[in-house]
């Protein structure tokens, strides 16, 4: 079986933000790899699959993101569970809010969080009725290298002392505006604010989560391939000169 | 000369020196210009205008619908003053306004009715200061988050203005199958004057991936007994009493090709057969909501058929070029909605039987992505449109625009191989007419400013006006 399970969480509600990209560029490569990428949707009240290789949430408002944070909690242990033995995870915007620890939306409300990544948000701290947008370049400390993508969240991300930060900003704002950093990683879990959506132009993020969901199955090791598109990297270069360039960068905008 | 008129004078002597040197996009500026030296111009439009004026919103419509309801009006002999040239911000706004002033910034329209089509963020604003005596909402889609934040922002902006009691006297119309519009009818202080569709067989039941979450503002979900497309169509709340009003002006009996559309309109006891030379579901809406406002200013159905009938409506006016006996079409697409609107309107599933004719009915496109200011800065949204859908039913496709990477990715990501990236707009234009085969369609998907740019590009090339100059 040259397959890999992914499991989707709540589609139908965390779906703002064409975040559906990822899991077609994921379907892409796999295909490329000769595999396929066995998604599997899960919703509201509906059990933790038992294969598991790879998660993907995405981002909502505040009241999807408080209709699913309840929810999600249920499955906290498991995803802990999986996530230290190696299982990758791309957490998106509301996504990697409510996988850290907490999150108070913009009506004071705090979200509990299930804590894969050591860290805190805020809606609207200090930055009343503003929103962190535009085009955003940052930095990885490991093999993923620069990844490109837009932003777009009024939340400031503050991490702890047991997470590091996914990247540091280039171009952009990222976690809070102010410390530089970009999303958080632990383990083979991703946290990011970045959408585009993030992965079509990101080929090497997108070949990490593939060669750590494949390592989670021994008998597929052979075959990972290195991939290389021309056009995703056609792509990546010509975002990568919008998001340089003064002018197709927004300041906070109310 | 007084300060004002100073200003006036000058914003007019400017608009018309621009309008002789056809700057088209150039139009608002005069606008801007009294924006910023009087300011109290808004408050004089409303006290001149005062119970004549008619403000059109929503995400999808606003510059179509503003189009046909000024059509019908005016071949009913009344004036129009509006902002067709597509600025709907405030400084479009009072560029407008100056049509209604004499050279030297007298206001002269006394029996004139003025129609503007309004950007959603700011009609709350702009509706407190001009008081409207009517208001159209259209409908709410996602689009331009990069602009506007959620759109449970502008929800609530609308909401908290159209409840406040300056509107006790205004008319609201609303389409009463957008639910997202719902709440600011219910606390609405005028009268509510509500239109749709009603036609079951539209249902749209391929589960589109990108349907949106519904909730009602209770909290509890939102069902459709027949969505038509996106969130639109026949709702409740699966919890609380509030659900679709049934409408007083309502479409019926819908029919659909490539070309035109077909449908009946249905008001109090009347009931008349329309076509439209437009296509799509969304341009029924448009005329629905049209309707709703002349019915309710007291016109009969035979005076929008005589808007109708009349030789430069809109209502035949397509944006079609005939090049190299190939027929063009274009379309503005801003949005995966209007988007996905096209995209089903040009493969209609009943328009492609499974045969020969399937292969021979398969369509050209040329798809030019922009993301300037006017277009949203963020190309995400490619993503979140049928994209799998319009590539199946595509021939010859040429991708082109500012972004046209991102775009050309958006297809590859669908396994499709077989596409041309060209940026450059003749060649692109070249590269689609000699890949399309003889006596075929082809139509160009654009972005806002790309529209302006291939627009004006074909007119030249097949000799037509742009016609844009129309409007200026
Ligand atoms: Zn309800």
């Amino acid at each position: 079986m040259n397959e890999i399970n992914l499991v989707h969480l709540y589609p139908e509600i965390l779906n703002l933000y064409a975040d559906r990209g990822n899991l077609l560029t994921l379907q892409y490569y796999t295909k490329k790899m000769d595999m396929s990428l066995n998604i599997k949707n899960i919703t509201l009240s509906e059990q933790f699959p038992e294969k598991c290789d790879l998660i993907f949430i995405g981002g909502g408002q505040d009241r999807d993101q408080e209709q699913v944070s309840h929810d999600l909690l249920r499955h906290k242990d498991v995803i802990n569970h999986l996530v230290n033995k190696g299982v990758p995870v791309l957490a998106v915007c509301g996504g990697y809010q409510l996988f850290g620890k907490s999150y108070r939306t913009s009506k004071n409300k705090i979200l509990e969080g299930i804590g894969i990544f050591d860290c805190v948000s805020v809606a609207n701290y200090k930055t009343k009725h503003k929103r962190f947008i535009g085009d955003i370049i940052i930095n990885t400390p490991n093999e993923i290298g620069q990844i490109i993508g837009f932003e777009n969240h009024a939340a400031s991300t503050f991490l702890g002392k047991n997470s590091e930060p996914f990247g540091f900003i280039e171009k952009g704002f990222g976690n809070n505006g102010v410390d530089k950093t970009e999303g958080a990683i632990y383990k083979n879990a991703v946290g990011t604010y970045l959408h585009g959506p993030i992965l079509p132009r990101n080929e090497k993020l997108t070949l990490f989560l593939i060669q750590k969901a494949i390592e989670q199955k021994p008998n597929l090791l052979q075959k990972f391939i290195n991939y290389h598109d021309q056009n995703v990297q056609r792509a990546f270069k010509s975002g990568k000169k919008f998001a340089n360039k003064k002018y197709s960068f927004m300041k906070r905008v109310k | 000369m007084s300060y004002k008129y100073f200003v006036f004078f000058l914003a007019i002597q400017i608009k018309n020196f621009l309008r002789i040197l056809r700057i088209s996009g150039g139009t608002a500026f005069p606008g801007l210009i009294v924006e910023k030296f009087y300011p109290k111009v808004l408050d004089e439009l409303a006290i001149n205008f005062s119970k004549k004026i008619i403000v059109i919103s929503g995400t999808n419509g606003k510059t179509s619908t503003t189009n046909i309801l000024k059509n019908i009006i005016s071949n009913n002999d009344i004036d129009v003053i509006s902002n067709d040239s597509g600025s709907n911000l405030k400084r479009g706004i009072i560029s407008s306004y100056l049509d209604s002033l004499n050279t030297f910034g007298k206001f002269v329209k006394n029996n004139s009715l003025m129609i503007l089509e309004i950007d959603e963020a700011i009609l709350p604003e702009i509706s407190e200061k001009i008081c409207p005596s009517t208001i159209l909402l259209l409908n709410l889609f996602r689009d331009q988050l990069d602009r506007y934040g959620e759109i449970d922002k502008i929800r609530e902006k609308w909401l908290l203005t159209f409840s406040n009691s300056i509107f006790k006297h205004s008319q609201l119309h609303i389409n009463a199958d957008d639910y997202l519009l719902s709440n600011v009818a219910q606390n609405f202080t005028g009268s509510v004057y509500y239109y749709g569709v009603d036609d079951p067989l539209l249902e749209d039941k391929s589960s589109d991936p990108t349907i949106e979450s519904n909730y009602c503002y209770c909290g509890k979900k939102i069902s459709h007994s027949v969505r038509y497309y996106a969130h639109i169509g026949k709702w409740q709340c699966d919890d609380c009493e509030n659900q679709r009003i049934i409408p007083t002006t309502v479409a019926t009996n819908i029919k659909q090709d490539l070309n035109s559309v077909t449908f009946n309109l249905n008001s109090e006891n009347e009931s008349h057969h329309f076509t439209l030379s437009s296509i799509g579901l969304f341009s029924v809406y448009n005329a629905v909501a049209a309707f709703s406002i002349v019915l309710n200013l007291g016109m009969k159905i035979e005076h929008i058929v005589k808007g109708f009938s009349s030789e430069n409506n809109v209502f035949g006016r397509q944006e079609a070029f005939v090049i190299e006996q190939k027929r063009v079409k274009l379309f503005l697409v801003k949005n995966p909605a209007g988007l996905n609107q096209v995209i089903y309107a040009l493969t209609q599933k009943n328009y492609y039987k499974d045969t020969l004719e399937h292969k021979l009915k398969k369509i050209n496109i040329l798809f030019a992505l922009n993301n300037r200011t006017e277009d949203g800065k963020d190309v995400s949204w490619i993503y979140d449109a049928d994209i799998e859908r319009l590539s199946e039913h595509t021939n010859a496709l040429v991708i082109s625009g500012m972004r046209a990477e991102d775009l050309a990715l958006r297809f590859i990501m669908t396994n499709r191989e077989n596409l041309i990236i060209e940026k450059n707009l003749k060649k692109s234009v070249e590269l689609i007419l000699s890949e399309s085969p003889p006596d075929s369609d082809i139509y160009l998907l654009l972005t806002y400013s790309a529209m302006m740019k291939y627009r004006k590009y074909f007119a030249k090339i097949s000799g037509s006006k742009p016609f844009w100059v129309n409007s200026i």
